[in-house]
């Protein structure tokens, strides 16, 4: 009797157990599959950003035009070396409307890859070359089948005439379809053929710097003071809770702060990694402070004790101990904390770094934008191509976020000392 | 008392006169008078929250670092008092070692563990001499032996009796005379705390020891003279053997043999 | 004393207590019997107290290993160690009184066919019967854990020595008067001695209670009487 009992007491107990298992795995599950969704829907979207059409020209110079070129390589029409030499290779096309249509085949900025191509060889300057140079991004859509070319000709951005160009083209063999590393060499442009995120990534990195000098020392000194110097009454405690709050608010507070402080009472320069940075800086100030405080109460007392055991000064156990045994909790930390500064752009918005920029900033007092917020106005981009690179630019922001935080865990996997 | 011990010159290694140490509100102890000879093991017994490691960790001022413990009385070292307010924390921390209950090496590696005394307090003039002093405290701790050939491994790779020895040699590489220890081999295996006991036997020729232990064996083994505190209170202090052959009082007899007190 | 907070010791010790009041009753009856015998010259009973001594030894041995057994496991210091210490040297003493009672009750089954033994004018059993009731005092004493009564002992021992100091003087000139009685009475100094021996052993059981209780010996020096000249 009693016996039973136990027993379906006993067997109770063992399913309670295994369903409390399976709803935790179930969760685990869930999240993967969410997470695996979205980043591969993200990366599958982000293929044909990675590659590009590119249309071959014929291109001759002609006697005057190598002059030109040797006097000085901007005397050179470039916009109509090309325009003629494409023209050429369409004998049938006449008129001007068609020949603006065939025109349009090309990117607006195919003329640079012309002159560029000049420049690295200026030996092929009375040579027949052809050369290779982005197609507009309609082009490249149909190319790569995004653009349906069965549907009816009011339907899609390209006409039946420029298919027929292009159908010529690549009986011709000149389409060329190459691995494209425009998004990391280019910098912003109007044109989705064009446009890069050099601008973008350039912004981030230098934002990020400024964020870093500026928050880790002295979110760390603040941290030591705090954790070992400080004595513990009303005015600390207020201190500690205000820090704690600090990393709970929205962060277009600290973009409003930057704004009325950096930009409107201190004159600094508008949309440049500066400001950003310090704007940032501030933001990532109470995660270091806390994770700092964190990693340092976890040095255990003991090794404090003994430091001072042997007679160390309060500042010879905190730099001889305390601080290089928290270091890799500490980089963690402050590596999390930039690397969700890296992803910020409500800030950056209030101090003008939300702007379509095109030069990529090689100072921090540049004008600049982030990585992020390039995302963000790419999204808001009219073209269907802007679609495609709004996916790789997100891809490539989450691999430099996924690099951090994998860097942060190998410091600490290095560094980690067991007592 | 007071005015005799302050008039002739003290005979005393350590002499506190009514010590009274309070954590906040709290007393800690009371009223304790306790002299300590020189080159002699001295050891405090008593039950868990006695006071005796508050009290050892007054005679080199370890209470400092716990905030809102107030030490009051007069702690006498060698006629100079230590809790004056001109007393050197740093010097008076190098002149006494402390070894504490679980072996507390740093992470860094042995030598390095037992250079870091000499090395902040200035002690080498030279390489070779920090190199010297670091085989010295080794040999006295009696690790040398084992240690000899892998001073550069981490000093958390020794066994836990040798990382208490390598603490012990950490405490004596400052030249200290008075060695603290709170509880040296409670974390450790008997074997261990054989070979610690052996070395803290040989230590005493030079060394003043204060030795807080739960082990009555221990303290028997190791002293000349016992302190029982019970409550914060002093209650007897005697020589080693009397208080453990003949305790004067009651609360003694019942703690040393296990009583319900 | 207060119980020990772990309660084993207690137990051992207690049997080991209980095993040596056991030990000191059947000493003080062989020692009685013994002087009943001789008085009555009972045979019988001097053959029963010579096998009897044998459950003496028993108990002794049995008492010194529960000792042997308690120090080991236990450690005990202080009082604990001098109980156990005190109790393996009763155990010993009354052995050794139980020893000296068969060879009283040995040396009895001599002398009692002797023809000349009812005219002895020695009173040993007055003797015995001093010893007898300082030996039931000493174990009353250690029982109780009396220090009072232990010192009492201690200096009343001087008068077991003045006893036999008579009877010794008595049984000589008694000898220079009748040689042929010789062997009779040299077995019978030979029992007075055993019961001044016997007298001893108590003031040692007061002794040991003396230093069970203080943790020291007493200081003062025992009172004696000249035992020989």
């Amino acid at each position: 009797m009693t016996d039973n009992f136990i027993e379906t007491r006993l067997r109770k107990r063992y399913s309670a157990e295994k369903r409390f298992k399976i709803y935790s795995v179930s969760a685990l599950i869930l999240a993967l599959l969410i997470l695996a969704t979205l980043i591969s829907s993200i990366a599958i979207s982000s293929i044909p950003a990675f590659t590009q059409i590119n249309i071959g020209i014929d291109i001759k110079m002609n006697d005057d035009q190598i002059l030109q070129f040797e006097e000085d390589p901007e005397n050179v029409s470039w916009r109509s070396l090309q325009k003629k030499s494409f023209y050429s290779m369409f004998p049938d096309v006449e008129t001007r409307k068609d020949k603006k249509e065939l025109n349009k085949l090309l990117s607006t900025g195919a003329y640079i890859e012309i002159k560029k191509f000049y420049l690295d060889n200026p030996n092929k300057l009375s040579d027949n070359n052809i050369i290779y140079v982005p197609a507009s991004d309609d082009v490249d859509l149909l190319i790569k089948d995004i653009i349906d070319r069965d549907l009816p000709q009011d339907m899609r951005t390209i006409s039946d005439n420029q298919i027929s160009y292009l159908d010529k083209l690549i009986s011709n063999n000149r389409i060329k379809k190459t691995l494209s590393w425009r998004l990391f060499s280019n910098s912003d442009s109007r044109e989705p053929e064009l446009a890069g995120l050099k601008g973008g990534i350039v912004g981030t990195l230098l934002t990020m710097f400024v964020t870093l000098i500026i928050s880790f020392p002295i979110g760390v000194l603040a941290a030591i003071y705090l954790e070992e110097i400080a004595p513990k009454n009303k005015f600390t405690d207020i201190i500690e809770v205000n820090i704690n709050n600090l990393a709970a608010v929205p962060s277009i507070v600290y973009g409003l702060l930057g704004l009325a402080v950096f930009l409107n009472y201190m004159n600094m320069p508008r949309s440049a990694p500066l400001v950003g940075g310090i704007v940032l800086a501030l933001m990532t100030l109470p995660v270091i402070i806390i994770a700092t405080r964190a990693a340092m109460a976890s040095i255990p007392p003991s090794i404090r004790e003994a430091a001072y055991g042997v007679g160390a000064s309060q500042m010879q156990v905190i730099v001889h101990h305390v601080f290089p045994l928290a270091l890799p909790g500490i980089l963690t930390g402050t590596i999390i904390g930039i690397a969700r500064a890296a992803g910020e752009t409500a800030p950056l918005l209030m101090i003008g770094m939300m702007a379509f920029i095109v030069d990529v900033p090689s100072k921090i007092t540049d004008k600049a934008t982030v990585l992020p917020a390039q995302i963000y106005m790419w999204a808001n981009n009219p073209e269907r191509s802007f679609e495609y690179l709004t996916s790789a630019a997100i891809l490539i922001l989450l691999v430099i976020l996924i690099m951090m935080n994998l860097l942060a865990i190998l410091l600490r996997k290095k560094y980690e000392r067991r007592w | 008392m007071k005015d005799v011990g302050s008039m002739i010159p003290n005979q005393y290694k350590i002499t506190t006169s009514n010590v009274n140490v309070d954590y906040g509100s709290k007393r800690a102890l009371h009223d304790i008078n306790l002299q300590i000879e020189e080159k002699e093991v001295t050891a405090l017994i008593g039950p868990s929250g006695c006071g005796k490691s508050t009290f050892i960790r007054c005679l080199n001022r370890m209470n400092d670092l716990i905030e809102g413990c107030k030490v009051e009385g007069k702690i006498m070292i060698d006629d100079v008092d230590i809790n004056s307010s001109d007393t050197d924390i740093v010097e008076l921390r190098a002149r006494i070692g402390m070894v504490f209950q679980k072996p507390n090496p740093f992470p860094k590696s042995i030598y390095d563990n037992v250079a870091y005394g000499p090395r902040i307090h200035g002690i080498a003039k030279s390489n070779e001499d920090l190199d010297n002093i670091v085989m010295k405290s080794l040999k006295r701790a009696g690790l040398w032996n084992e240690v000899e050939d892998r001073l550069d491994a981490s000093g958390l790779s020794l066994s836990g009796g040798q990382q208490q020895r390598l603490c012990i040699a950490r405490a004596i590489a400052v030249n200290p005379d008075i060695l603290l220890m709170d509880e040296p081999c409670s974390a450790l295996d008997p074997i261990a705390t054989a070979v610690i006991e052996e070395l803290i036997n040989e230590l005493k020729e030079r060394y003043t020891i204060v030795i807080v232990t739960h082990s009555m064996q221990q303290a028997a083994r190791l002293s000349e003279k016992t302190a029982y505190f019970h409550l914060g209170k002093m209650i007897e202090y005697d020589v080693t053997s009397n208080i453990f052959t003949n305790p004067k009082h009651e609360m003694t007899e019942a703690y040393i043999s296990g009583r319900i007190g | 004393m207060t119980e020990h907070i772990n309660s084993a010791f207690d137990t051992g010790l207690k049997e080991v207590n209980k095993q040596i009041a056991k030990l000191g009753a059947l000493a003080e009856t062989q020692l009685d019997d013994s002087l009943t015998a001789l008085k009555e010259k009972n045979i019988q009973k001097f053959e029963s107290i010579i096998n009897r001594d044998k459950s003496l030894d028993k108990i002794t041995a049995d008492v010194s290993s529960s000792v042997f057994e308690l120090l080991a496991l236990w450690s005990p210091i202080a009082y604990d160690l001098r109980s156990l210490l005190v109790a393996d040297r009763v155990g010993a003493i009354l052995e050794r009184i139980g020893d000296y009672s068969k060879n009283i009750a040995r040396r009895s089954q001599v002398i009692v066919s002797e023809e000349n033994f009812d005219r002895l004018p020695v009173n040993i059993i007055g003797l015995g019967q001093h010893v007898q009731d300082l030996l039931h005092k000493s174990l009353d004493a250690y029982m109780e854990l009396n220090i009072e009564k232990a010192m009492n002992i201690w200096e009343s021992d001087i008068d077991t020595d003045r006893l036999y100091l008579s009877i010794f003087k008595e049984i000589l000139s008694y000898m220079t008067e009748n040689p042929d009685d010789a062997k009779m009475l040299t077995h019978l100094i030979f029992i007075s001695k055993n019961l001044e021996r016997v007298g001893d052993y108590t003031t040692s059981i007061a002794k040991q209670t003396y230093f069970l209780i203080e943790g020291t010996v007493p200081q003062t020096k025992r009172p004696k009487a000249m035992t020989t000249f």
